[in-house]
């Protein structure tokens, strides 16, 4: 292997790949860096247990090549280069990669690079899934923060990553709550359901491009989800989750008794005031919704209540258009700020029927039929 | 490909159950110290991942890249998993670990495999944490644990594996393998193999370490005689072994193989014991005492490593338990 590149490219393709590199492996070669010549680029690959990302770095490819680098070593030493170009060279009898900035130079030894993990392409496999890499984004963040962070139950872990009927969907839930997204696919994609670690996908949203087209592609054994970006070749693969995610649209309510319509930068402000006096009693408050009258001059006010025992209480109202009779519940208050934080519409919509029974929060506008996010009341404690 | 040392029977019984399709989730290995428990799972997990098996023999290819990488610890769903550097117990971060690994698909192969050697180092947090992953294993996932000391496991974790008793080597399999595989010459190969008392591992690290067989040499002397030793010589003695940690364990480990056949020898059982170890004194000494006695002090043995296992001190517990060595006159000839 011979090839010049440019640090600054260098640099930032060691940054996407190092989000796979693994920071407590017992596996020698999964704290390395695969380098190999492709074309006139220079693929860099990294991978863990669970995720492995690839990108390709533009490169005056002179000779052909692959080796493997320890990750943390080559990224520190080609970050404290100069922008400036970078020759690499192999001795392939040391299996040592000498590394030349503008004014120093190493020599870097690595491992037999046949043993690193392959990490698969889209090309060749039949119908993958087109996206595009800001919505991707988006549908990450609405739904991974429902995903739950402990083992005890994995398959809460994941996101449901579901084709059907032309639809892209991405699920996620824990007990208490549930977020689904979904969006409409461009071309044909064949049906069927993936189980994505949430964190996969986290370290996914840190990594896609601004914009473009991403391929999401299932390897044939149906052990590994692949996202291709087409902006410098990044792909993700991932393993996936073992187990049947529940029927979750069974959990979404039909109908809704009580409609309310609010001020997104309202709601979302008043559930910040209310959670910092719910933080010490178990995150509750209470929602007042009073429908107001039919006259046109008293409208609707949804009432906020947290309190902090032995410190205090506080109540934030918020102008509502209600359809449908008052109530009132309860909810944790921390599910109420997560899902207004990822949600950018200037209004959302927040459906309910009995105190017992689950809420709804939806955005308003286009995305109203493409977001849903259920969330379970909690019990009066008094 | 150069297969495992001996334990041929369990090889042959794991090939026929990936044959049959039989694979079980959980594998406990059993056996004492260095016999080669954790070289017989990674055996069966290359046999299990390997590409192009010989499901007759038993026998990975040796060639394919699930081969090549389980043998170089490079195989992503191949885990050993061993306690954090430094640390005896295996931590319950690390097994949470493995736990989540667990319910992830393999990225390569057809399983996900975890190797979890000396199982009885875990604290009961970390048995527990690693129980769920036993009871409703995800699919693909096979757990092999090994353990020298399988009596001092949780029920629990026992009754949810299928168990793979190994016995020591034949000396005549140990001296094979140093003579075959590592080029000893045989008069050095089998009188290692007779201080290795059926332990391949041993025999293995012994050949590049001449210390540690002359200081196998010194303590099976030491022990031969330490029946007949006074009072103060045995205190003398329980000094000495307490110095150093590892030292004590070696030894420990050494008698109570030498009790174990000591004990088998007063039971008549003769053709059980070890030929590593001189057997016509083992005879006598398990004559001279009966069953009930030499097994009395192979208990306090396993009760002195677990002491020491548990931050006991050492001198202490090697004073009682030297005190607690039954009295016997020396052999005719000895001393
Ligand atoms: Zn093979």
């Amino acid at each position: 292997m011979k090839l010049t590149c440019k640090q600054q490219d260098l640099a930032k393709g060691l940054s996407i790949v190092s989000h796979a590199v693994s920071t407590r492996t017992t596996l020698p070669i999964l704290s390395h860096i695969l380098v190999a010549t492709e074309g006139d680029a220079v693929r860099l690959s990294a991978t863990n247990l669970e995720i492995g990302i690839t990108c390709r770095v533009p490169a005056n490819v002179k000779e052909e090549g692959t080796t493997t680098v320890p990750a943390r070593l080559f990224t520190d030493f080609v970050n404290s280069l100069p922008p400036a170009g970078v020759d690499l060279a192999l001795q392939p009898e040391s299996q040592s990669l000498k590394v030349s900035g503008q004014r120093s130079q190493a020599t870097i030894r690595g491992m037999d690079p046949s043993e690193f993990p392959s990490i698969p392409a889209a090309e060749g496999s039949e119908t993958p899934v087109i996206l595009d890499a800001k919505e991707l984004r988006e549908m990450i963040a609405q739904t991974t923060f429902a995903a739950a962070t402990d083992d005890a139950r994995p398959v809460f872990t994941g996101v449901l990553a579901r084709v059907h009927g032309g639809e892209l969907i991405f699920a996620a839930a824990d007990s208490f709550r549930l977020a689904v997204r979904r969006t409409a696919l461009p071309g044909e994609a064949a049906d069927g359901d993936v189980l994505i670690p949430a964190r996969t996908l986290g370290e996914l949203a840190k990594i896609l491009p601004a914009e473009g087209v991403v391929r999401m592609v299932v390897t044939p054994n149906r052990n590994q989800v692949l996202f291709e970006a087409e902006v410098d070749d990044v792909r993700l693969v991932s393993n996936l989750i073992s187990g049947q995610f529940p029927n979750f649209e069974a959990i979404v309510p039909k109908g809704a008794a009580t409609r309310a319509t609010l001020d997104a930068t309202q709601f979302r402000q008043a559930a910040k005031t209310a959670s910092l006096f719910a933080r010490d009693s178990a995150n509750i408050v209470k929602l007042k919704v009073d429908a107001g009258e039919n006259d046109g001059m008293t409208p609707g006010i949804i009432t906020l209540q947290a309190t902090a025992e032995e410190v205090g209480d506080a109540t934030t109202t918020v102008d509502a258009a209600v359809d449908g009779k008052g109530l009132e519940i309860i909810f944790n208050v921390k599910y109420l700020t997560d899902v207004l934080g990822v949600i950018d519409t200037p209004e959302v919509a927040l459906e309910l029927n009995l105190p017992s029974q689950p809420g709804v929060v939806k955005p308003i506008g286009d995305l109203h039929d493409k977001y849903t996010y259920v969330i379970m009341p909690m019990h009066s404690t008094r | 490909m150069q297969t495992i040392v001996g334990h041929m029977e369990a090889r042959r019984r794991l090939a026929r159950a990936v044959a049959s399709g039989q694979v079980s989730h959980a594998y406990l290995f059993t056996g004492p110290e260095s016999i080669g428990k954790t070289a017989l799972a990674l055996d069966f997990a290359r046999l299990l991942e390997c590409e192009r098996p010989d499901l007759t023999t038993g026998d990975p290819c040796g060639e394919c890249s699930s081969c090549r990488t389980i043998a170089h610890s490079n195989h992503p769903d191949v885990t050993l998993v061993e306690a954090a550097e430094g640390k005896r117990l295996l931590g319950v971060d690390t097994v949470r670990e493995v736990a989540h690994l667990a319910n992830l698909t393999p990225s390569a192969g057809r399983w996900r495999i975890f190797i979890i050697p000396a199982a009885e180092a875990m604290t009961p947090n970390t048995v527990n944490a690693l129980l769920k992953t036993l009871e409703e294993p995800p699919p693909g996932v096979v757990l092999m644990l090994t353990s020298a000391e399988p009596e001092t496991l949780l029920p629990t974790l026992i009754s949810r594996c299928q168990s793979v008793p190994l016995q020591p080597l034949s000396a005549a399999e140990v001296t094979r393998a140093l003579i075959e595989r590592w080029g000893m010459d045989a008069t050095a190969a089998h009188e290692l193999a007779v201080l290795a008392n059926g332990r391949i591992g041993w025999a293995v690290r012994a050949m590049e370490h001449p210390e540690m067989r002359e200081e196998r040499r010194q303590q099976l002397a030491q022990m031969l005689t330490l029946t007949a030793a006074s009072r103060d010589e045995r205190i003398r003695a329980a000094a000495a072994l307490a110095a150093d940690g590892d030292t004590a364990r070696r030894a420990l480990e050494l008698w109570t193989l030498w009790w174990r056949d000591v004990t088998l020898a007063a039971c008549g059982a003769t053709h059980l014991t070890s030929e590593g170890a001189p057997r016509a004194e083992a005879e006598r000494q398990g004559r001279a005492l009966g069953p009930q006695r030499a097994e009395a002090f192979l208990r306090a043995l396993l009760a002195a490593k677990v002491a020491l296992d548990t931050n006991a001190n050492p001198r202490l517990t090697f004073e009682v338990l030297l005190l607690d060595l039954p009295h016997l006159a020396a052999a005719p000839g000895r001393r």
